[in-house]
């Protein structure tokens, strides 16, 4: 794909298409941001392809972070951050049956054995985060919690998911 | 691996590392394998977890097959299908902006040919020539941006002006235009071709954006007006009340709106703000006592559009309390043509309804201006009565009410009809304000 071949664009579509699609709905709520986000995604993946570092990322976890920064990206020119962020708030999470998307790792597994492991507070912390881009003081505001805390769920949240990657890989 | 390295990798991985810090850390990632271990597995898992929260559904057939042929539009070197594009945007654009081109064109040939002398030759090459863009469907409408937040490194996708670089929505349709001139100009002004393409691309680009504003705007109206109306239902006991807006017959197809929220915050929060002078209260009149014509215009401040006040050293202390049966109320106001308006609040309680109307047109003697209610448990409107003709090109405000047998106005409507010796009893003529 580095070399501008589209067979791979085909591939990379198909593997991870509805993974950026999920993150990006879960960012955004217009449909059609959604659409142009995961779009600018590969378009970007396609461009920037000779900049992939395998040794510092799988694929997907590249496409992943790519997709969420151009969602935040937009999010926060559209100014309907606080919008969202008081939506996810009310959020439920009676929604999580899902069907399985097509990605190279099992789901199953790492939501049994991984966010298990995650207190609440961790899980809160790393989910503001990484959908929200909310900086660490207005997680601490929003979660009633010192900004030392947030820090403190951000690093051991992660530090839990880290292990878990570690000990299958 | 440190604390403060796992902090640091969640750092550069959600962007919001600091520029030089960033591009420390990623030569750190460069030198050195171990970090560049501990930042594969810190992305990987937080990217597995983010998955997991988001819970993605499977993308259906028709979105799949939509995403990626505009992915591949967007990036092939051919003239290809365009992009999705935004469904909002006017479909005349476009030919409009063909038709802007060709203008000119065809005024950059006049100039250089009475620029040149008459005797030059022209090449015949030039002549019937398709001349495509430069470098038509190789490169994006806009130059890429250089990436400031950082080293090149796979992870530098910041949120941040970068991402702009990315190629907007239609860009692809703009590449793959090709440009049929027989002029001799033609060649020579392929760059003004180009530098007006990028603006019609630059004006679309902000189009969206404005677009997307306004979705914002209308949300955050929303929500005010919700907290503003459970506010007063519950903070200062008003009751329940509801309030609706009119307008003109084409702004109501549109679902244009002049915007409630001022109107609810004057009224719906402070109580006693509606004047009721006592002397135009008209206690004999019929169903809405509409036909007065002993009805009193006082002095008073001219409403605005947006934001009406009323002046009245008499002022009711609440709006809706007075329970006059019929009465009328007015006030002055300098009519605008072409501005005519109305809100409406209507008291649950008591089944009492608040018309108010800015900038009433003319109505000759041969016309009425009828008021119109449908109530949310019917489909039909049935009249409320007549709008006072000393109302007829200028601003007022009526009460009326309604029995108790029916329910609360759903739509509201204000028609123009003839004056007949049988009343209408049911809307025919054409529609001045509708709500809402």
């Amino acid at each position: 794909m580095a070399a501008g071949d589209m067979q791979p664009m085909h591939a990379l579509h198909d593997a991870f298409a509805p993974l950026l699609f999920g993150i990006a709905r879960r960012i955004l709520m217009d449909s059609e941001d959604v659409r142009e986000v995961v779009q600018d995604a590969f378009l970007k993946a396609w461009r920037q392809a000779s900049s992939y570092h395998p040794e510092r990322g799988e694929v997907y976890s590249w496409m992943i972070f790519i997709t969420r920064n151009q969602a935040i990206d937009r999010l926060r020119r559209s100014h309907r951050r606080h919008v969202l962020f008081t939506a996810f708030q009310k959020e439920q999470d009676d929604n999580r049956a899902a069907a399985a998307p097509d990605h190279n790792f099992d789901r199953r597994e790492f939501l049994d054995h991984t966010l298990a492991r995650l207190t609440a507070s961790q899980r809160r912390a790393l989910e503001l985060a990484f959908f929200t881009g909310c900086s660490q003081a207005e997680i601490a505001a929003a979660m009633s919690t010192p900004v030392g805390n947030v820090k403190n769920h951000l690093r051991r949240g992660l530090l839990k998911l880290r292990q878990f990657v570690a000990r299958h890989e | 691996m440190n604390d403060d390295f796992t902090s640091d990798a969640l750092q550069f991985l959600l962007g919001e590392m600091e520029p030089a810090r960033r591009a420390a850390f990623a030569d750190q990632l460069a030198r050195d394998p171990v970090a560049a271990a501990a930042f594969k597995t810190c992305a990987d898992s937080y990217a597995r977890f983010a998955v997991d929260v988001a819970s993605p559904p499977p993308l259906s057939e028709g979105e799949r097959r939509a995403s990626l042929a505009a992915i591949l539009a967007s990036t092939s070197v051919h003239p290809a299908a365009a992009r999705v594009p935004v469904s909002r945007f006017p479909q005349w654009l476009w030919p409009a902006a063909a038709a802007i081109l060709l203008l000119i064109t065809i005024v950059q040939g006049i100039f250089l040919s009475r620029a040149k002398p008459p005797e030059a030759p022209v090449p015949e090459t030039n002549l019937a020539t398709t001349s495509p863009l430069p470098d038509a469907g190789v490169h994006p409408a806009h130059p890429p941006l250089p990436v400031t937040r950082g080293a090149a490194t796979h992870h530098s996708a910041a949120p941040s002006a970068a991402t702009e670089s990315l190629s907007t929505p239609g860009s692809a349709v703009l590449r793959g235009v090709a440009v049929v001139d027989n002029t001799p100009a033609a060649l020579g002004s392929s760059d003004h071709i180009s530098n007006d393409l990028t603006r019609l691309d630059n004006l679309r680009h902000e189009y969206v954006l404005l677009q997307r504003a306004r979705e914002a705007l209308n949300t955050e109206y929303n929500l005010a007006l919700e907290q503003l109306t459970r506010r007063a239902l519950t903070e200062q006991g008003v009751g329940r009340l509801a309030a609706m807006e009119l307008v003109d017959a084409d702004s109501y197809a549109r679902g244009d709106r002049r915007g409630l929220i001022n109107l609810a915050r004057g009224l719906l929060t402070e109580q006693g703000i509606v004047a009721v002078e006592p002397s135009t209260v008209q206690t004999s009149l019929e169903t809405l006592g509409v036909r007065s014509s002993s009805i009193n215009i006082s002095p008073g401040d001219v409403p605005s559009q947006t934001t009406p006040s009323f002046s009245s050293s008499n002022a009711s202390s609440d709006v809706l309390s007075s329970g006059a049966r019929g009465e009328v109320v007015s006030f002055n106001s300098t009519t605008q043509p072409g501005n005519t308006y109305a809100w409406s609040v209507f008291d649950e309680k008591q089944n009492q309804g608040y018309l108010n109307l800015y900038n009433l047109p003319q109505v000759s003697a041969a016309h009425s201006l009828q008021v119109w209610v449908k109530p949310v448990d019917s489909a039909e409107f049935r009249t409320v009565g007549e709008v006072p003709a000393q109302f007829y090109g200028k601003s007022g405000s009526i009460h009326y009410q309604l029995p108790s047998t029916v329910a609360t106005p759903a739509e509201i409507m204000i028609t123009l009809e003839p004056r007949t010796a049988t009343p209408v009893n049911k809307p025919t003529g054409p529609v001045l304000l509708r709500g809402p």
